[in-house]
């Protein structure tokens, strides 16, 4: 079903300009820093799911939730937002679901984002 | 003066986005990645007056930051907006109850954060008008406007500060009624406006020939009291005859022509252990005699 989903589920490439004031060149300075944080923050998540410390998978979680929802990347910001809630439910079984989700949500991203 | 804003999230895309925004908006931002950075910043002279908390922070959070700015209580608070996603009323309360001034949901938008910023700056300029009015008052309430010298309030406040600093500190010190003599016939004979010139000209050179600890307050017309801290007897002989021959050789240029005055003290020294009226009424006393034995003169009161 995800892979019929409309690209403005992915990402809303409008907002952010629109949010900047139309500032263009800096909603892809912000895009750019985004794209190359954010596997450093997917692989803390990784790591931290297989130390068992979901906490701090809730909390990594959490702030990847923001940056996506600053750039209305709607979908992983979704994944993220779950995948906070099952780590500060201590749900490990759901976080183990939800990782390659947000890995491939990234990944779509990515994708859509590199499309001028 | 643009208002400088700080700005604490951990989320380096959140970040940049606030500070390119509040910038773009006409402010100054200043951005940490966490709390324990933040709450340094504010620890600095000059701290912003309006700060962007993100709630979720590491090392501290936003609420940490909150609840430790307004246990310090400083004189001039800055205007907190926290930032979350969070939604829920219970923790929307304890974000107030932390010690926020408001609270703004993530993912903003700009027109709300805008104007939430721009409440935040109304306030912060009322505070500030505020806090320069108390100043005036302040120093209003303690001085005395044609002299600038501490008035009849003000000198009475350091006296008590200074009697209490003497018991502690098991030392003396030393206080002198002032009056310059015949100063009614100088307005008599210059007119007010002289008057008010010698007055000034007296206690500025009264305040220029003290130590610095020393203090000198206007205590009624042409009457002054002087406090000399620790200053044992032989120190107070010397510093007040000292002052008196400054008070004989010095002269006023007025607009009526130059004025010439001396000046009668009576002194009293003490360890900060006596009631404070009985000692300004003892040092009134030795004022009487020196005016009562020709005047131009320092009388120790014995005690």
């Amino acid at each position: 079903m995800e892979h019929t989903e409309p690209a403005v589920q992915i990402f809303d490439r409008a907002l952010l300009p629109k949010r900047l004031m139309g500032d263009e060149e800096l909603a892809h300075t912000i895009c750019t820093m985004f794209i190359e944080d954010t596997p450093q923050q997917l692989s803390a998540i990784e790591q931290a799911l297989e130390q068992g410390d979901l906490v701090e998978v809730g909390k990594l979680a959490h702030r990847l939730k923001g940056a996506a929802a600053n750039l209305t990347a709607v979908r992983v910001q979704q994944i993220a937002h779950e995948m906070e809630r099952a780590g500060n439910a201590g749900h490990s079984s759901l976080l183990v679901n939800l990782l390659p989700q947000l890995q491939q949500a990234f990944s779509k991203l990515k994708v859509e984002m590199g499309k001028e | 003066m643009t208002l400088n804003i700080l700005i604490a999230e951990d989320d380096s895309v959140s970040r940049h986005i606030l500070t390119a925004i509040v910038s773009k908006w006409g402010y100054n931002p200043i951005a940490v990645a966490d709390g324990r950075a933040a709450w340094e910043l504010m620890q600095q002279e000059d701290p912003p007056q309006l700060a962007l908390l993100d709630w979720e922070m590491p090392e501290m959070d936003g609420l940490e930051v909150c609840r430790r700015i307004r246990e310090e209580n400083p004189f001039s608070p800055p205007y907190i907006i926290i930032l979350t996603g969070r939604t829920d009323t219970v923790d929307i309360v304890r974000g107030l109850d932390a010690g926020a001034n408001d609270y703004v949901s993530k993912p903003f938008k700009n027109d709300e954060l805008h104007a939430r910023i721009r409440t935040g700056k109304r306030m912060v300029d009322l505070q500030n008008e505020l806090v320069a009015a108390k100043n005036a008052l302040a120093h209003a309430a303690t001085h005395d406007p044609l002299t600038g010298i501490f008035n009849r309030a003000g000198i009475l406040d350091r006296l008590d500060a200074e009697m209490e600093r003497a018991r502690r500190a098991g030392s003396r010190i030393a206080i002198a009624l002032c009056d310059i003599d015949h100063f009614k016939q100088v307005n008599d004979t210059y007119g007010h406006q002289a008057g008010d010139a010698v007055l000034r000209c007296f206690a500025t050179g009264i305040k220029n020939a003290l130590r610095p600890y020393d203090a000198v307050g206007r205590f009624g017309g042409e009457e002054f009291l002087v406090i000399a801290p620790d200053c044992h007897e032989t120190e107070a002989r010397g510093l007040f005859e000292r002052l008196r021959s400054r008070v004989e050789e010095q002269t006023t240029s007025t607009n009526a022509g130059i004025v010439s005055i001396t000046v009668s003290m009576g002194v009293v020294i003490n360890s900060g252990t006596t009631a404070v009226d009985f000692l300004l009424a003892t040092a009134d006393k030795a004022l009487y005699q020196a005016k009562n034995g020709g005047r131009n003169q320092v009388v120790f009161a014995a005690v």
